[in-house]
């Protein structure tokens, strides 16, 4: 023990703390009960789980990531037929991975708030590092009225993500709970997340090709769930269909170049973007990934990313809809869908000139990022959502508007009007017939 | 915590499904949390509020809990430390809970264990010297010097290299002795 802990040590020693309150024990012990989960009718196995160990800390979770694509590759004989790779080798060099930089390229056509048809050109150079566990990326979005550029970084250590607009003197700032700094560690858009979910998928072997002189080997996955693990924050639910191909450098197995297509059914909606430019085990200066925002920035909102609660999250983005768009609910719950509808009507609402929206609604219209990804988590989370946007409005204050599972026979029911009631799944069956 | 490891477990597994078992495993808790709380946040209404949000984070995360390599105390100090970090985030908060423990320096309260001035003196300078501090070094100095842990028992509750905590250690005393020396000498200003 050093001075300054003996110091610490003899200075609290004796101070003194309140007594805990059986009050609060009690009524805690009342409100937990109250709320303990019905539906967990058999006790959980816990088995020793080698993942969970794995992922006790934020950087080795995003290490792990790179060890979990391996034995995904060690397990499928992924390349070692024809492209003689050394897989011991390839093991190390993905254990070994500190750091990592890459360019992203984008056209995007039918992006929320852009004229129908037009085509946005988006550039994200992307900073990581595995050892200060912080990514940062800049961003150039080419949009009508000119280009705007912004700074993006994910601190995973303080569960922060920051965006700061220099132009604009603003940003904003949203804490991330665990859960959803767990789920953006599993689906945080880089290349070895990406390469992970594709080989979950079944993939099509590409075999080898030149890409700028290098030998490079290649697979492809056509899945819209994979736009999801892209990264972006209106990729969740936002294309019908997504191909995404992954091509590796044969020498340094490492990724070299991805190309991934997203298009929507009616064709308003599509994403060409190409992965490039990768550097690994560069030196980054720790002041690279520490956001900079001068005194005189102004805060534009603050948010909050939680996960357990999507129902409730989606319940507050529908009801933007009844405050800003005359009660007519967006057709379906993808992010493109409710981002170009609420779009829509805000610029009718706050057209040229008009004061700036307040924080709080621009902290409530963040959630509309994500929605589609919102949806998506109920769904993969056997909720049984159903969303009927297309057929009910405001108007209709007695019909089913969307409904989730919250217990193994009861669903929330949300009504045009949002009241909501939780029924069973037989009343629902009842109420859902009668606006057949 | 008077309660072996395989007690432990065996409450938790049946804490999963069974309300009793649940009950009787916060009320076996629910002190350590507590105090571990308030000795971060050093009000009580907060520490309160805190412990609520942890049992509640608990009850619904239980069964992500791997009883066979991890200790449950750890377990639960890591979701109270998370807890109170989310709570002091907002930096307005923040300098709220700083005011209000400014405030309440001297206020007495039904559950104040009676002490002399000279202690409530010095129980504030402690207060608004770590809560000056960043989150990562209040929960190291608390997990130190208030619930007496090792540098290799804080490193595993906290999912943390002993060497990240080493360090976090050495600079978060070297700060707090630094301040806690200067409020000594500026009359509580730190």
């Amino acid at each position: 023990m050093n001075d300054n802990e003996k110091y610490i040590e003899e200075f609290v020693n004796d101070i003194p703390f309140d007594a805990p309150n059986e009050k609060h024990r009690d009524e805690l012990k009342n409100q937990l009960l109250n709320a303990f989960p019905k539906h967990r009718l058999q006790p959980t196995v816990h088995t020793v789980n080698v993942w969970r160990t794995i992922m006790k800390s934020r950087i080795s979770r995003l290490a792990a990531a790179a060890v979990i694509v391996l034995a995904g590759f060690l397990a499928l004989n992924f390349f070692d037929k024809t492209s003689g790779i050394v897989w011991a080798e390839v093991v190390k060099r993905l254990e070994d991975i500190k750091t990592g930089v890459y360019k992203i390229t984008t056209d995007l056509k039918g992006m929320p708030g852009t004229p129908e048809g037009y085509t946005t050109h988006i550039t994200q150079d992307v900073t990581l590092s595995y050892e200060q566990n912080a990514v940062r990326i800049d961003s150039s979005m080419q949009l009508p009225r000119g280009t705007r550029q912004s700074q993006t970084y994910i601190l995973f250590e303080e569960s922060v993500l920051i965006t700061v607009m220099p132009a604009q003197k603003k940003y904003f700032e949203v804490t991330i709970s665990d859960e959803q700094m767990q789920k953006m560690g599993d689906e945080k858009g880089d290349p070895v997340t990406l390469l992970k979910a594709m080989l979950e998928h079944e993939y099509t072997d590409l075999g080898r090709k030149k890409i700028n002189g290098v030998a490079a080997w290649g697979i492809e996955v056509s899945d819209p769930k994979l736009g999801a693990k892209m990264g972006s924050f209106i990729s969740g639910g936002m294309f019908d269909e997504t191909t995404v191909q992954l091509w590796v450098d044969e020498k340094n197995e490492l990724p070299i170049r991805i190309n991934a297509t997203g298009s929507s059914k009616d064709g308003k909606a599509s994403m060409e973007t190409v992965y490039d430019n990768f550097q690994w085990d560069i030196e980054i200066e720790p002041a690279l990934l520490k956001p900079e925002i001068p005194d005189d920035y102004e805060l534009m909102a603050q948010g909050k990313w939680d996960t357990g609660n999507e129902g409730q999250e989606i319940i507050e983005v529908l009801r933007l809809f009844v405050e800003y768009a005359d009660g007519k609910y967006p057709a379906s719950l993808k992010t493109m869908t409710v981002a170009k509808a609420i779009a829509q009507a805000l610029k009718k609402k706050f057209p040229p000139g008009s004061p700036e929206p307040s924080k709080e609604l621009i902290a409530r219209f963040m959630k509309v990022d994500r929605v589609g990804m919102m949806y998506t988590t109920l769904e993969k989370g056997g909720k049984d959502p159903a969303y009927y946007g297309d057929k009910v409005s405001a108007e209709s204050p007695e019909a089913v508007l969307f409904r989730w599972k919250i217990d193994d026979d009861t669903y929330r029911v949300v009504f045009g009007d949002l009241s909501t009631e939780d029924v069973s799944a037989e009343k629902l069956a009842e109420l859902e017939n009668l606006q057949r | 915590m008077a309660i072996s490891k395989d007690e432990n477990t065996d409450f938790i597994q049946r804490a999963c499904s069974d309300p009793d078992a649940f009950a009787q495993l916060y009320l076996l808790h629910y002190n350590d949390v507590f105090h571990y709380c308030l000795r971060r946040l050093f009000d009580r209404h907060s520490a309160e509020d805190v412990t609520s949000t942890v049992f509640f984070k608990v009850m619904h995360d239980l069964s992500s809990f791997d009883g066979k390599v991890t200790d449950f105390r750890n377990w639960l100090l890591r979701i109270a430390t998370n807890a109170v970090n989310d709570h002091l985030r907002n930096s307005k908060r923040r300098a709220d809970v700083i005011q209000k423990v400014v405030r309440n320096t001297r206020a007495e309260s039904d559950f104040v264990i009676p002490s002399n001035d000279k202690l409530l003196e010095k129980k504030a300078f402690l207060k608004q010297a770590i809560l000056s501090l960043k989150p990562k070094y209040q929960t190291v100095i608390t997990l130190r010097f208030f619930e007496n842990m090792k540098l290799t028992e804080i490193a595993t509750c906290l999912g943390k290299n002993p060497s990240t905590v080493r360090s976090w250690l050495w600079r978060a005393t070297e700060k707090l002795r630094k301040k806690l020396n200067t409020a000594a000498h500026n009359g509580g200003s730190i």
